[in-house]
């Protein structure tokens, strides 16, 4: 799939902690019966690390905004994950997106202190 | 802006210092945060609220993730005010508080205090005579960070029992410095005979007494033949410079004893150690104290053990702990000698040793327990040799068995017969052996013993060879059988006699 850019915020995220994503997109004509998943992934879309599922919406002369709740996952070590839009109809993907940005998930290890 | 986040505190490990009201030190936190390349910030500080308040902190100090363990130093100057603060560490990125941290341990804030300890005892010299001069002094230092006095407990355990006379010394020092103080006088220390030891906050010296002008004579025999023991020593405890030895009648004297009393240690090998106070003594006279009796501490001396070598086994191998023991009393004596339970009790006559043939007496121990054994090999209860082994059971190998030559009757009139049984396994297994004769009448004959245990060592052809007088006319059918676990292997073939 040849995937088009899109502006996100670069959000920082705790591990295992939910969010939800507000995607607001204009899709014409109106009338569609649509569906659109949000992922993460770690390698280039190939593989859904966490996913909103397909959410099913209906285009419209205006802009139609979806919501897409997506579980942080809790990765042993910190990472970046790249966020995937993929809206289809009828059975067909009719876009697909990729996040400029990533979604940042930070691990701290069990810290030592000692006292000098 | 506010920091949003966790919130719960994670409990660490950390050490439990005791610093100084308004010092500065710096904690240094090792700490993994990846992904790397993330800009955050550290802060640790104290509190005396559950973390409500900051009574100290080191400020949110600026980094940026490794993605491996780095080291932050994060500097804190410490609360003026004394007491136990909680340590906390906050890790926070993107306003986003990501690692919330509470030592285990808290901080103790408390004025410097002097710290007295007692470093060494010395008694110069260590061996005198009653009456000399002697320096007995201790060295201390105070660790702490002010002045200040501690009292000393001095102790002088005597020879006898142990028995303690105390005093107790004022040390007075300044912060860190260090002192030799002297903790007893000359006459107290060497007026008595005796090997004495003085003992001050946990360090200790010795001191030994001697030229006092009494004695003692007497003779020393043996409990198991009544005779005279001849070699015995006899000594002030404690100090064996002072030692003597018995002539061939078992008689000693020793002399420079004090006529306030002095213990006396009476010993020889394998007779157990006698104590003897020897008091009533009478300036410048040696005291005749009759017979002293020794008593043996065990009939049977352990003289040697030969272990089988550490490594791995095959099961059921057997392996064989050789023992050499001497009966050293008068009258005949046991030896129980013992290999995990397996053993044999030995009656030996005065002075005989255990060999067998010119060899360590044998125990023999079969690998039957798989895995890490521990053989312990014991003279009447008392462990004398350990060592610990590996043993494996391999699966039993598809041995072969064939005639090398079918049984026939020679021309002596003798049913003989050769066998072969191959091992094709990379390892030794054991095979029980029985070559059974029926003979013409149906009753049974064995050639050799019955199941005879045989090794066969690894990709190895074992030729076996017997011969059998018969005693009847008529077919005999001889039959050879190897066999192991659930497996047996046969040969059989017949001869007209």
């Amino acid at each position: 799939m040849k995937w088009k850019p899109f502006e996100i915020r670069d959000p920082l995220f705790l591990p295992g902690s939910a969010h939800t994503a507000i995607a607001r997109l204009p899709v014409s004509p109106a009338g569609l019966n649509c569906t659109i998943e949000l992922f993460l992934s770690l390698d280039g879309g190939q593989t859904k690390v966490t996913t909103s599922g397909p959410q099913t919406f209906t285009s419209g002369e205006e802009k139609v905004d979806v919501s897409l709740a997506v579980p942080i996952p809790t990765p042993a070590v910190g990472a970046s994950y790249g966020v995937y839009i993929v809206v289809a109809s009828g059975g067909a993907v009719i876009a697909g997106f990729q996040a400029k940005e990533s979604v940042i998930v930070p691990v701290v290890g069990t810290p030592d202190i000692t006292w000098g | 802006m506010g920091v949003r986040g966790n919130t719960a505190m994670k409990l660490l490990e950390m050490s439990d210092p005791t610093l100084v009201p308004g010092s500065v030190h710096a904690a240094s936190v090792s700490v993994p945060v990846s992904p790397a390349g993330l800009q955050c910030t550290a802060e640790l500080f104290l509190s005396s609220d559950g973390g409500q308040t900051r009574a100290a902190t080191s400020g949110p100090i600026a980094f940026t993730s490794t993605g491996d363990l780095q080291q932050l130093a994060l500097p804190v100057t410490m609360p003026t005010l004394q007491g136990d603060y909680a340590v906390y560490l906050l890790i926070v990125s993107a306003g986003v508080n990501i690692g919330a941290y509470q030592g285990k341990e808290n901080v103790i804030i408390a004025a410097p205090a002097a710290n007295i300890e007692v470093d060494s005892v010395t008694v110069t010299p260590s061996q005198v005579n009653m009456g000399e001069s002697v320096v007995a002094e201790m060295r201390c230092t105070n660790y702490g960070g002010t002045a200040g006095s501690k009292d000393i407990a001095v102790s002088v355990l005597d020879q006898y029992d142990g028995g303690v006379t105390g005093i107790i010394v004022p040390v007075g020092l300044a912060a860190g410095q260090s002192k030799d103080i002297q903790i007893l006088t000359d006459m107290q220390l060497s007026s008595a005979v005796g090997h004495w030891t003085i003992v001050a906050d946990g360090q200790s010296a010795t001191l030994d007494v001697l030229g006092g002008n009494a004695g003692v004579t007497g003779v020393v025999i043996s409990s198991d033949t009544g005779l005279p023991i001849q070699g015995a020593t006899v000594e002030i405890r404690g100090i064996p410079s002072s030692a003597v030895q018995t002539d061939a009648s078992g008689r000693f004297t020793i002399v420079g004893l004090d006529v306030s009393g002095v213990p006396l240690d009476i010993s020889f090998p394998d007779y157990a150690t006698q104590y003897l106070a020897a008091t009533g003594l009478v300036s410048g006279t040696v005291k005749d104290i009759g017979t002293i009796t020794l008593t043996l501490i065990s009939a049977i001396k352990f003289v040697s053990v030969t272990m089988p070598a550490a490594g791995t086994y095959a099961y059921d191998t057997y392996l064989y702990v050789g023992f050499r023991v001497q009966n050293i009393s008068s009258k005949d004596a046991i030896a129980n000698l013992t290999v995990n339970g397996a053993g044999a009790s030995l009656v030996l006559k005065p002075g005989e040793v255990s060999d067998w043939y010119g060899t360590p007496y044998p125990i023999t121990y079969v690998c039957t327990q798989t895995g890490t054994v521990t053989l312990v090999a014991a003279v009447n209860g008392a462990e004398v040799g350990r060592v610990t082994i590996t043993v494996i059971k391999q699966p039993t190998p598809n041995l072969t068995l064939s005639w090398a030559v079918p049984p026939y009757l020679d021309s002596a009139g003798y049913i003989e017969w050769r066998f072969v049984l191959h091992n094709p396994a990379s390892y030794p297994w054991w095979w029980y052996m029985t070559v059974k004769i029926t003979q013409p009448d149906g009753t049974i004959a064995y050639a050799g013993t019955p199941h005879n245990k045989q090794q066969i060592p690894a990709n190895f052809d074992w030729n076996g060879t017997g011969a059998f007088t018969p005693s009847q006319r008529g077919i005999h059918t001889v039959e050879v059988d190897a066999a192991y676990d659930s497996q047996t292997k046969t040969v059989a073939g017949q001869v007209t006699v």
